[in-house]
């Protein structure tokens, strides 16, 4: 599943949104849709950030939570280090030239995660390892297309419809989502296979201001297909954009680094 | 000679219930041998189609370790026109390249490992019979380098039909993460399960893209000419090959699967027992019969003996009307076997009902037997040996018959 | 009395026709004897190999496991298992407790995806035979914390050997991503494919640490007395742990291809048997039909005497089941015989080519052949089968032998 919406891209994402009010709420253009995803990506590659976030995994029987310290520089370098509840504290991810790996702080050692595993669950979540180490660009690999007007939830939205282009690297058949009229504040987005089903929603809630930007603080990831009850929730507790991260954070010296 | 036939004849059908009796055990087991044959030959075959036809070739030349370590890594670069002076080599049909490694392969719904293999479809086409495979949409043409062809099996697993995405992920010879985008451009259907749950295919051009391995081969199939002797043509390779500079090994396919080696060696020898049961269990029939034959007839034999026909041509008489015999039976059975075989062979003797348990032996779950022209006549020709052979000592009795003797007989 | 040795000097008198009659059915029914022990010998040999290699008669776990599994899904073997089976379980030979998960086995850079089973290694050893499957170094200690054992074709993929160490990722069980370190005592050849290409075995009080998940299993691997006992086994433990949220799994639902494998083959065993026991059965019907055709005359003057269509049938009847008779008894001593010796002295089928075969059904290349009641009583049923099927025309066409007719034919 060649997917976007990973706590690395979504910071981004949401940055870049957030960040380009000067759009103003305009009768819909055909190039709207194109503007929005055209700031998205180009904010995306330049922007980084340093952020805190709660990662909060429903199942049907049980539910945890971790809490994470990310720090992100373009789309090609991570680096993401579990702070909380204890037992995981020290666990630490890196991403870098389309690689990943993670260190494993109860035996001090660091892990190459192999291509095999590129599908599976991201500790246990509803994201796979894919959903963070990929790469795919809003505006190289999709064609925009804006669908009109819409409510959503009780909210006037634009609605607007990304279609993968012919040969980039995404399953999806079409991913559509819902900005805010007005302050195109990010609403849902939800992604549909050929089939024509919908195999996973995020939704964006919660709106407050950090590092002086307007962003949803929480987004909520539903599977469909078969793993009705289980949810993936992010919550942003703390967030700097554009900040200077020391090109060391992105090594495996730095990932391996006693603590 | 004609007389006795004529004679042979007659006496066949003086006893016509003895005769069809054993006209009917003939006819049954030869019956039974034929289709137990057939269904077993239909095994192997199945077996034989998925390795030489479509994973193998008859001979391979890999870089030397690959069969024991089958990765990417441990491709090699073809030198110019080697694959032409393979095909030069006396016996050789035609020879392709391939790049293979494992790759993850994803739908929106699901992924699955897969063992992707780059091939050069004109080539392929020439070696191993995919091209014949595809039950769906279209085999890989040269510019097609966006398709991917893949089973029946894994399209159900993943959820996908023709002209659907799918996109691979695997490393690239640097070791990074490396996704490209497929359409589904045909799919095939085998008698393997496994492997069409775990084969798929590609241009040899983009899976070397994909790769990063722009002139690398993982594998060079060869197709002989002729399945048996494949020595020479290893040999003959072998010696073009040296001259890389030794890095490359040249298999036959039993050494690369010894296993299916091992299956058709045993599949045969149970046949072969088969066979010797059956002939032995018809034997007695044929014994008893003859020696009915020979004692209902002591007066009439020895009369002809008083007459003069030598002890030779009483024995060749009841050798003959053993032969027809025989003849009738095969033709009975035979004929019935060739029937139900050809009906089976058509349209396949479908055991679905153990699909699971066909799966575990490494078969698809509907056979179809085979009989090739010479197995028939050997199995023909066997019988009608069996029969005559059979029929010797009783044959051999009514020689010994005494003209006075039978006179006094009664 | 008078029908027996009247019968017995009529087949004495064909002595060479009866005498084939019986060996044929000597060799038929012989073989087919042999051939349903050697039959049955081999199957018993697959299921046990299978459930010997791995599985276990009889698996247990919380409900809901087996269809969907899952770490969460486990139960405490001291509380809910052990307790309840108190007092013996009438079948039961031995069990053990398992934790199995999936993770990633590496080594440098190198990873791969690996099943995990932390087990019981004295208990497991005394019936899944682990030392029997070491292909390299030794099986774990007991009391071995920091040992592994790795499936073959694993280590081969990660390029380790003995005293070696490999890095275990996965879940634990509250989710978090836990390492762990082992060192390679042992290579695991065994004969299911997952297992030496996945592989990784470590202690049960290792996987607990490890995963922690201190006193809980997710499986229990039963072993029953014999498989015969497997379906009462269910039963009992079912009566006794269903209660408790657990559920009981027979090999049978553990691995129903080689279920189907070993159905398929007694199918086919069944017809190749049939087609020789047909052929046989024309002999058979041969000899009865042509001693009642010479004997026209004599049937017809025995019913112009008196006796009845049921006297001149009864004659034949006795007469063929003297022979057959004894063909039974020589046949089922034979082919009991060979069944016995065979039982004992296994046939070798490594020497032309059962070794590769054996290596991929997971089976001893040796096949010992098994007698059982079925083994002895179906056979001897088929046979009987075909030869009253044989003497049907035969004793129906000397039933309609009217001394009219006797007459007419003369001989």
């Amino acid at each position: 599943m060649k997917s976007i919406p990973a706590p690395v891209f979504l910071l981004c994402l949401l940055a870049v949104l957030i960040s380009v009010p000067v759009v103003e709420a305009r009768e819909p253009d055909s190039t709207l849709a194109r503007r929005i995803a055209e700031h998205a990506d180009t904010l995306m590659r330049g922007s980084s950030n340093s952020s805190t976030y709660r990662m909060t995994i429903v199942r049907p029987e049980w539910t945890r939570s971790i809490t994470m310290d990310s720090w992100e520089r373009g789309k090609k370098l991570s680096y993401m280090e579990v702070t909380d509840p204890p037992r995981d504290l020290g666990t630490a991810y890196l991403k870098r030239d389309g690689q990943m790996w993670t260190f494993l702080p109860n035996i001090e050692r660091t892990v190459k995660i192999p291509p095999s595993m590129m599908m599976d669950s991201w500790m246990g979540s509803d994201l796979t390892n894919d959903d963070l180490l990929n790469e795919s660009s809003l505006l190289d690999d999709y064609g925009h297309e804006l669908v009109g007007a819409d409510t959503l939830d009780g909210v006037a939205a634009w609605h607007v419809r990304l279609i993968p282009h012919e040969d980039a690297p995404v399953v999806w058949d079409r991913i559509e989502f819902w900005v805010r009229q007005g302050d195109f504040m990010l609403m849902r987005d939800e992604y549909f296979d050929e089939k024509g089903r919908k195999v996973r929603t995020m939704s964006y809630e919660e709106i407050k201001t950090m590092d002086g930007r307007r962003i949803p603080t929480r987004w909520v990831l539903e599977p469909h297909l078969k793993k009705e009850g289980n949810r993936t929730v992010l919550e942003i507790l703390d967030v700097d954009f554009d900040v200077t991260i020391p090109d060391r954070y992105f090594t495996r010296q730095h990932l391996e680094r006693s603590r | 000679m004609g007389i006795f036939i004529r004679i042979a004849w007659r006496n066949l059908w003086r006893n016509y219930s003895r005769s069809l009796i054993m006209i009917g055990g003939i006819g049954v087991g030869l019956f039974g041998l034929l289709v137990y044959y057939g269904i077993s030959n239909g095994f192997i075959n199945q077996l034989v189609e998925v390795s030489i036809e479509l994973e193998l070739g008859h001979v391979q030349v890999t870089r030397r370790g690959y069969y024991q370590h089958p990765v990417q890594s441990n491709s090699f670069t073809p030198a110019n026109s080697l694959m032409e002076r393979i095909e030069s080599v006396h016996g050789v049909r035609a020879a392709a390249g391939r790049l293979s490694a494992a790759v993850l392969v994803n739908s929106a719904e699901k992924s699955n490992r897969v063992d992707l293999v780059g091939i050069d479809p004109e080539r392929e086409g020439r070696v191993t019979s995919i091209r014949n495979m595809i039950a769906q949409g279209e085999y890989l043409g040269p510019g097609q380098d966006g398709k991917i062809v893949i089973g029946r099996k894994l399209a159900e697993h993943l959820g996908v039909g023709l002209g659907d995405k799918l996109v691979v992920m695997t490393q690239d010879s640097e070791n990074e993460l490396q996704s490209r985008l497929f359409r589904v451009g045909g799919i095939f259907e085998t008698n393997s399960p496994l492997w069409e749950k775990t084969a798929a295919f590609i241009t040899l051009r983009s899976m070397r893209k994909l790769l990063g391995r722009p002139l690398q081969l993982t594998a060079i199939l060869v197709r002989a000419e002729r399945e048996k002797s494949l020595e020479p043509i290893v040999a003959g390779i072998d010696s073009l090959v040296t001259g890389e500079g030794s890095a490359l090994e040249v298999f036959e396919w039993k050494e690369v699967s010894p296993l299916l080696a091992q299956s058709i060696e045993m599949f045969d020898f149970f046949v072969w027992v088969f066979y010797l049961i059956i002939y032995l269990a018809m034997a007695f029939g044929v014994v008893n019969i003859m020696l009915m034959v020979v004692l209902d007839r002591t007066r009439e034999l020895g009369v002809m003996r008083a007459i003069g026909t030598t002890p030779g041509q009483v024995m060749t008489m009841v050798l003959l009307e053993a032969a027809l015999l025989g003849v009738a039976g095969i033709i009975v059975g035979g004929g019935a076997a060739w029937l139900l075989n050809g009906y089976l062979a058509a349209n396949g003797l479908d055991l679905g009902r153990w699909a699971d348990g066909m799966e575990f032996m490494g078969l698809g779950s509907v056979i179809y037997p085979r009989i090739e022209p010479l197995e028939w006549l050997v199995s023909f020709l066997s019988a009608e040996a069996a029969v005559i052979v059979s029929s010797i000592w009783p044959a051999w009795r009514s020689a010994g018959i005494e003209p006075v003797r039978a006179i006094q007989f009664e | 009395m008078i029908l027996f040795k009247l019968a017995w000097r009529n087949n004495w008198r064909h002595r060479w026709r009866s005498g084939l009659t019986a060996a044929a059915v000597v060799f038929g029914l012989s073989i087919t004897i042999w051939g349903f022990c050697f039959t049955e010998g081999s199957h018993e040999q697959i299921i046990r190999n299978s459930v010997e290699s791995f599985t276990g008669h009889v698996q247990v776990h919380r409900k809901g496991f087996h269809d969907d599994p899952s770490l969460r899904k486990v139960f405490y073997p001291d509380s809910q298992f052990v307790p309840e089976l108190e007092g013996g379980v009438p079948g039961l030979a031995n069990y053990s407790f398992r934790i199995s998960t999936f993770g990633l086995a590496s080594v440098g850079e190198t990873s791969f995806a690996a099943m995990i089973v932390g087990i019981q290694p004295e208990r497991e050893q005394e019936f899944i035979h682990w030392d029997r499957k070491i292909e390299q170094g030794r099986y774990l200690h007991p009391g071995d914390i920091n040992g592994a054992l790795v499936g073959a074709d694993l280590a081969e993929n990660l390029g380790i050997g003995i005293g070696d160490t490999v890095i275990i990722v996965t879940q634990d069980y509250y989710g978090s991503l836990c390492g762990a370190l082992r060192v390679v005592r042992g290579t695991v050849r065994s004969h299911a494919r997952e297992l030496d290409r996945g592989g990784l075995l470590i202690s049960l009080a290792s996987a607990r640490e490890m995963l922690s998940m201190q006193g809980m299993a997710n499986t229990a691997v039963v072993m029953a007395t014999g498989s015969e006992q497997v379906p009462q086994l269910i039963s009992e433990l079912d009566n006794r742990l269903g209660a408790g949220g657990l559920e009981v799994i027979g090999w049978r639902r553990i691995m129903p291809d080689i279920v189907q494998a070993v159905e398929l083959d007694n199918v086919f065993g069944i017809l190749t048997n049939l087609i020789l026991l047909l052929v046989i059965g024309f002999t058979v019907l041969n000899t009865f039909l042509m001693s009642v055709m010479e004997r026209i005359r004599e049937f017809g003057i025995m019913r112009s005497l008196g006796a009845s269509p049921g006297r001149v049938v009864g004659l034949i009847v006795v007469e063929a089941a003297l022979l057959v008779g004894l063909g039974f008894v020589l046949a089922n001593i034979v082919g009991i015989g060979a069944s016995v010796y065979n039982s004992v002295h296994p046939l070798d089928f490594s020497e032309m080519g059962g070794d590769e075969l054996s290596k991929f059904y997971g089976m001893d290349p040796r096949i010992y052949t098994r007698l059982t009641w079925q083994t002895l009583v179906y056979p001897n049923l088929f046979v009987a089968v075909v030869i009253l099927l044989a003497l049907i025309y035969p004793a129906w066409r000397a039933a309609r032998i009217s001394p009219a007719e006797a007459v007419s034919r003369r001989h």
